[in-house]
């Protein structure tokens, strides 16, 4: 691909541009609004990455390919049928663009939560470390406080939240009959935003002052009063919590209107044993306690009212 | 009406059963060693009796459940495997709606009871008595400190009370949330800034114990500690008598330090 290709088409070239793209933006709005209040000094180094934290990341989001569709469609451009160009994965390389396919995005985010809980984890790996004596080993108060603030965050906003939506977007669709999810680009969205979340958390081991030592649950005052690493762990939560409730909404959306023709929403199914044994081979083996509903924990079962064929 | 599970041969029953008793014998086992398990350091107050056995009562309803839940989890996984060759989805089963309602309805009378014992026992523990001594506690970034205003004792860096002998605690906090916790005493209040909160406790032994402060407060939080000494009640008079003479004084930081230590 050409030079210009790549910056054009939507992948990480074009990511890698924005970030400094959506790093001036930043900065100049905290300037031109300081500028305007009259307020010094102009170039207030926390204002500016606050509002870093969020430009850079969107503008991440935008270079990478997640808005491209809505863009266009919002700028009246005729649309782009769809080619499912960026649908399924058939290399490695595809799990790292923005894809559309459920099964992708599920894999996507289980290997990413993963990969955060390996983080996590490895910082309690350091604070054990740090605790089999007595006295100060190789940290001080404030980075034990961060290690320990960011491995709970990690674990919580990044492992146990994110790990079900990624289980839940490669099984759902398949344990209700329907071709996708019902927003495939906000299901692709909403994984994107859960690295930004990560990495600006761990990021916040850099942020001047350390890293936030206020804990998961980052109560005021004690942490209205602290270094500028705070801010890293509020917008983090923002993006992770964005990424959330739009999985939510997607989910909802699925299960409740996308359902195979037939499938009711119900815990176990009604179907009269007879019918339901007609339509699957029946094993006779003693003691199976498996069921043709299954063990679905976010939607309806397979049980299916009987046409009048069967 | 849906038709009940008929389905369970005999084969079935004897798994149940045989799932039953392990279940049982294994809830059994826990209970005696989750009630042999020495939790909580010695109990020096009046409430520690009462949240002890509340914890107890908690226990011999949490176990059994988890024993037995996991019981029939691991034996149908160990059990019930695909054998090699077998490929097939089982026998479609309907479920079982009454069994489904038993356990929900079991649980949950057992968490609303608990809920109920729970609080008429932390109301109980609480409740106000005759004769109290009370103590204002400041938590600060990193330490507490005392005063006995009924007593004209201004400042104190020590906590020393009278044994057998209701004390309130009024907590303040002067910068940021913390938590006013001595494990012995199975009382512990959050020190928040802009309320006073209210505990009350009995002690029941003489000693020497921790105060730990139970709330992540900043890079001082772990070392926050400081020491309570509970005392016949002639002792605590005097100790009282001198601080008010020294507060008299004009002494700033009254009280004679660690000496409980």
């Amino acid at each position: 691909m050409s030079l210009a290709a790549r910056l054009t088409a939507p992948g990480w070239w074009r990511a890698l541009v924005s970030l400094p793209i959506g790093a001036v933006v930043g900065a100049g709005i905290v300037v031109a609004g300081r500028a305007l209040y009259g307020w010094e000094p102009l170039f207030d180094g926390d204002a500016i990455t606050t509002v870093c934290l969020i430009t850079v990341p969107l503008a991440f989001l935008i270079g990478i390919g997640c808005f491209d569709y809505w863009f266009r469609w919002a700028s009246g451009a005729p649309t782009v049928p769809e080619d499912h160009s960026n649908h399924g994965a058939y290399s490695w390389r595809d799990y790292f663009k923005v894809n559309t396919d459920h099964k992708v995005i599920g894999i996507q985010y289980i290997v990413t939560t993963f990969a955060f809980f390996v983080i996590g984890g490895l910082m309690a790996m350091l604070m054990r470390a740090e605790l089999t004596a007595p006295g100060s080993q190789f940290v001080d108060p404030n980075t034990f406080n961060g290690l320990f603030s960011v491995h709970a965050s990690l674990m919580i906003f990044l492992f146990v939240i994110p790990v079900f939506a990624g289980i839940a977007n490669y099984v759902v669709p398949l344990m209700i009959g329907a071709p996708d999810m019902a927003f495939p680009r906000l299901n692709a969205l909403s994984f994107w935003l859960l690295p930004i979340a990560g990495i600006m958390m761990v990021a916040s081991f850099f942020a001047p002052g350390g890293a936030f030592a206020t804990g998961w649950t980052a109560y005021a005052p004690l942490s209205t009063e602290t270094p500028l690493g705070q801010t890293f762990f509020t917008i983090g939560v923002q993006f992770a919590g964005a990424s959330s409730i739009a999985t939510a909404l997607n989910f909802l959306v699925t299960i409740i209107t996308m359902r195979a023709p037939g499938m009711t929403f119900c815990w176990c199914g009604r179907s009269s044993r007879r019918r339901c044994s007609s339509s699957s081979p029946r094993r006779s083996s003693p003691g199976r306690s498996s069921s043709c509903c299954s063990t679905a924990r976010w939607g309806p079962t397979s049980s299916h009212r009987p046409t009048a064929a069967t | 009406m849906e038709e009940p599970a008929r389905e369970v041969s005999r084969v079935n029953r004897r798994e149940m059963a045989k799932m039953l008793a392990i279940g049982v014998v294994a809830s059994l086992v826990g209970v005696a060693v989750a009630l042999a398990i020495d939790w909580f350091p010695a109990e020096s107050s009046t409430a520690a009796d009462r949240i002890d056995t509340l914890w107890d009562i908690v226990l011999m309803c949490a176990v059994p459940i988890f024993v037995l839940v996991m019981t029939v989890a691991i034996y149908s996984v160990v059990r019930f495997r695909a054998r090699p060759g077998h490929t097939g989805d089982g026998p479609p089963i309907h479920g079982n709606t009454k069994l489904e309602i038993i356990w929900v309805t079991i649980p949950f009378v057992i968490v609303t009871s608990l809920a109920i014992y729970s609080w008429i026992v932390l109301d109980d523990i609480e409740a106000s008595e005759q004769d109290q001594v009370v103590v204002e506690v400041t938590g600060r970034q990193f330490a507490w400190s005392f005063a006995y205003p009924e007593e004209g004792v201004k400042q104190a860096d020590e906590l020393v009370l009278p044994v057998d002998r209701q004390t309130e605690f009024k907590i303040r906090s002067a910068d940021v949330i913390h938590s006013f916790w001595v494990p012995e005493f199975r009382m512990k209040k959050d020190a928040v800034p802009g309320l006073t909160t209210t505990t009350r406790v009995t002690p029941t032994r003489t000693g020497s114990w921790q105060i730990v402060c139970a709330e992540l407060c900043g890079i001082g939080h772990a070392t926050m500690r400081q020491r309570v000494r509970v005392v016949r009640p002639e002792e605590y008079e005097r100790w009282v008598a001198e601080r008010r003479q020294e507060g008299g004084q004009g002494g700033e930081a009254g009280g004679s330090g660690e000496n409980g230590g």
